[in-house]
């Protein structure tokens, strides 16, 4: 596989591996490995080798990984969580504790945010952003008018 | 057009059908012979209505390892690396001749019942 072709295989593991969170690690590695086992099957066995469009086929057949993961937890009766208290403590701190302990607070949310495998990562990379810089606006400007 | 069943209420009503039978479906196709893991897979999927996708077998293909209804192992190939077969145990035999006992006794049930058999 060239490299375009490598990283959409990568991507959709990666995806794989986070929509299967709530799936025990031994059996979450055994779903992924033999998923990906399954994609070089596929992807060797043509001849040329696929380009992206036909890879994209490929990744769609093996299918959406949400689904896979839905499969996964009614396989193992495991209930699907959403958000759970990590990443509500951790919004909370890095809301308030950007406020209150400038700095310390919102290094500890953000610690605890990354720590969750829930939360998708453009949501992460926002709120660990933004809000120190929404913080510092709004200090600012209180400080300024007094 | 007006007597089709709606899209989503067939794909609901396939995926309740399926939730109790695919396992037995990956113990039948196994009973017969070993199958390398690929191949399993794309037998399956090939069966109309049997799979939403490939990638939804895998999880069950873990759950029966677990329960020792399958086991799996990594052969030489003749070309190319090592693959993974699967082949059905002797648990997953009987699993596999307990439902298909109920399954023939249910089958006919609703089909006598859909087709207004019932003994009344």
């Amino acid at each position: 596989m060239n490299t375009a072709t490598e990283s959409l295989v990568t991507r959709y593991l990666r995806d794989l591996k986070r929509a299967l969170h709530d799936v025990p690690s031994a059996r979450r590695r055994e779903i992924v490995d033999e998923i990906r086992e399954h994609i070089d099957e596929a992807a060797t066995s043509m001849s040329p080798e696929p380009n992206e469009a036909e890879l994209r086929n490929i990744l769609d057949q093996v299918g959406d990984p949400e689904s896979i993961a839905a499969e996964a937890c009614d396989r193992f009766g495991i209930s699907r969580s959403k958000a759970g208290s990590l990443e509500r403590v951790a919004i909370a701190l890095l809301i308030v504790g950007g406020l209150l302990l400038p700095g310390v607070g919102w290094v500890i949310g953000a610690v605890l945010l990354n720590l969750s495998r829930t939360v998708h990562m453009v949501v992460l990379m926002v709120t660990v952003t933004l809000i120190p810089v929404l913080t510092a606006i709004y200090l600012w400007r209180r400080a300024w008018r007094s | 057009m007006l007597h089709m069943v709606p899209r989503q209420t067939e794909d609901r009503l396939l995926s309740q059908m399926r939730r109790g039978t695919l396992e037995y479906c990956v113990l039948a196709v196994l009973r017969k012979e070993e199958r390398y893991a690929f191949d399993l897979v794309k037998t399956l999927a090939e069966v109309d209505g049997m799979v939403t996708s490939e990638g939804t077998l895998y999880p069950l293909l873990t759950r029966l390892r677990k329960d020792g209804l399958v086991s799996s192992a990594w052969k030489e190939s003749p070309k190319g690396p090592p693959r993974r077969y699967y082949r059905i145990t002797a648990k997953g035999t009987r699993a596999l001749d307990d439902f298909t006992q109920e399954w023939r006794r249910f089958r006919s049930s609703v089909d006598d019942l859909i087709e207004g058999k019932e003994n009344r």
